[in-house]
Formats: structure tokens, C-alpha cells, sequence
């Protein structure tokens, strides 16, 4: 009886911990947000189809996204967005990498909300930028839940507003990452 | 009579106005009753994106697509949108149809393994290829 209980609670501890000791975190469900506001006019567009991959023995973590599937409510604004903004069919994506700076600080195998520095390289519209953002981890045995914001400058990247809707497109862009992540498994 | 042309003037200057906050405020067609550019099977769909991606950017985007081919998995989105994945032969990657949200009922009640035939547009390759705006069609 004593045997059979600890051999259990030694099965059911590996099983957990391995459970959350994974190399890899992947997502293909990624969710990327675009917030613009001016004070004439507010909208988003959601691209739900991000594809993300953190491999916790290096801290590297990269996403990309497929600018045309970005949704907005309204057809007009997608249709300026992909063909004068940013211009998808000659740049169809959005690729982001880089390292998380305090990685030996998040334990992937310990539930918990961590804080996190992202450093790296952000290729949009045709140009790449160093950027750092600031990002929260929340792991759990489910998987690892990743959340960021940050500003990004239409003119860092060369994204022209014509003069006639100025003032309903913001210069400033408030970008939201949302991903959830599960356990790589080839 | 000066008053009649100023009135026709107001009337055809609110005329524009209305067209335009039409066009401004419209939201995203629905492609299910459109007649799709391109016909494809899923499998030749991926194919041509994982062989030659550049190529089948060209071919493929920005066009109304209809692809076939058999549900290899359906599921929820956060948003309360249906996905559906189909067969692409490959053993990582699939296409990926998000559905309209009209289409959520219909959608969710598709069992794995049917083939079914999907109107969208085609945004590009990840891992996957990725369609959006999609809706089941008859054929």
C-alpha cells in the first residue's frame, strides 16, 4: 500500500515536472493587435494567426505575422491598410526576433507571472529595427501565456499616411501581443 | 426658381456625402456567394506555398480562393470564431480557414474527416497557409 502510493506520487511528480520542463513553446494562434486613436478617430485591426516559438534553453523568442490577415471592421480601412500603408504584397509579413534579456529569471517549470526584457530586431514594411520591449510571462501547466505592448512609429518604418486622413491615423501605434503558448511536440 | 437650384444642389451634395459615409462605414464582404478567382485543392495549395513561396504569393493573394478538401481538425477561436484545418499532406503544416463569423454554427458542426469546400482569401504561409474570411461553399 505505502509502495504503491509513493511509487504513484514519484510517477504523478515526473509527469508534472515534465509536463512543464519544455525546451520549446510554440503558437500558430498568435494575437497581435494595431491600436490607433486620434481625436477624430479610434480603431484596431486583430491578426489572430500569429506564429511564435520561445526556446527557453536560449531565451530566443520569434514571431511572425501575415500583415493581410489582420481583420478590421471596416472593409475600406483594410483594403488602404494592405495596399498604401503597408504595402502586403510587397512585404506579406511582419517578423520579429530576439532574446529575452533575463531569461535565467523566468522558471518555465515554476507557475508564476514573470516580468521580461525582449531585445531585438522588428522587420516591417521593408525596414528592421532594434527595439526593446517590456513583456510578462505567465506560466502555468497548461503552457506559458505571453503579453507585451509597445509603441511603434509609423515613419520608423517608412509607412506613409496620405495628407487626406491625417488625422484619423495616428503617427503612434499601440501594439499588443497575446499569445498563448503549449509545449512544442514534433 | 433660384430656390429649386440650390435645393437640387443640397440634394446631390447629401447624395455624395450619404455614398461616401457608405463606402467609409462598409464592412468586410462576406466572400460566400462570390464566384471564387482561383479553385484548389488543399494539398496542391500547400504544396505550391512550402515549394515555392515567392510564386505562389503571386498566384494566390489577393483573390478569392476556393479550396476543397478533407476537415483535419475544427476549432474554437478566443474571439468565438471557428477555424477549420485541412489536409495538406504534409505532416507539420495545414491550411488554415478562419471562418466568417456567420458561419460559426454551421462550422462548428463539421466532423472531422468530411471534405468540404471553403471560399476565402488567402493571406499568405506561415506554417501553415492562412485564409481568412472564409465560408463553406456547395462546390
Amino acid at each position: 500500500m505505502i509502495i504503491k502510493t509513493i511509487s504513484f506520487a514519484v510517477v504523478a511528480l515526473l509527469v508534472t515536472s515534465v509536463g512543464l520542463a519544455q525546451d520549446k513553446y510554440f503558437t500558430k494562434e498568435g494575437k497581435i493587435t494595431f491600436y490607433s486613436k486620434t481625436p477624430v478617430e479610434e480603431f484596431d485591426a486583430v491578426n489572430s494567426a500569429g506564429l511564435s516559438i520561445i526556446d527557453t534553453k536560449t531565451g530566443a523568442i520569434e514571431m511572425s505575422v501575415l500583415i493581410k490577415a489582420f481583420e478590421f471592421k471596416k472593409d475600406l480601412m483594410q483594403q488602404h491598410f494592405n495596399e498604401n500603408y503597408m504595402e502586403s504584397d510587397k512585404f506579406p509579413k511582419a517578423v520579429f526576433k530576439g532574446t529575452i534579456s533575463n531569461i535565467a529569471e523566468i522558471n518555465f517549470t515554476k507557475p508564476g507571472t514573470y516580468k521580461a526584457g525582449i531585445d531585438g530586431k522588428l522587420t516591417m514594411h521593408g525596414v528592421t529595427r532594434d527595439i526593446t520591449v517590456d513583456a510578462i510571462f505567465i506560466v502555468s501547466i497548461a503552457g506559458v501565456i505571453a503579453k507585451s505592448e509597445f509603441i511603434a512609429l509609423l515613419d520608423d518604418y517608412n509607412i506613409k499616411v496620405p495628407g487626406v486622413v491625417k488625422n484619423q491615423i495616428s503617427q503612434q501605434i499601440k501594439v499588443e501581443i497575446d499569445n498563448t503558448f503549449k509545449p512544442y511536440v514534433k | 426658381m433660384r430656390k429649386k437650384i440650390i435645393l437640387g444642389v443640397v440634394v446631390i451634395i447629401a447624395m455624395g456625402i450619404a455614398t461616401g459615409l457608405y463606402y467609409y462605414n462598409k464592412p468586410v464582404e462576406s466572400l460566400k456567394n462570390k464566384t471564387a478567382d482561383i479553385k484548389v485543392t488543399s494539398e496542391k495549395l500547400f504544396t505550391d506555398f512550402s515549394t515555392n513561396e515567392e510564386n505562389a504569393n503571386t498566384v494566390y493573394l489577393n483573390k478569392i480562393i476556393n479550396v476543397a478538401g478533407s476537415v483535419t481538425g475544427i476549432n474554437k477561436n478566443n474571439d468565438g470564431s471557428v477555424t477549420l484545418q485541412l489536409q495538406s499532406g504534409d505532416a507539420i503544416g495545414s491550411v488554415t480557414c478562419k471562418m466568417e463569423v456567420s458561419e460559426t454554427d454551421k462550422a462548428y458542426k463539421v466532423t472531422s474527416g468530411t471534405m468540404v469546400s471553403v471560399n476565402g482569401m488567402c493571406t499568405g504561409y506561415l506554417m501553415d497557409v492562412v485564409m481568412v474570411n472564409c465560408s463553406l461553399t456547395e462546390k
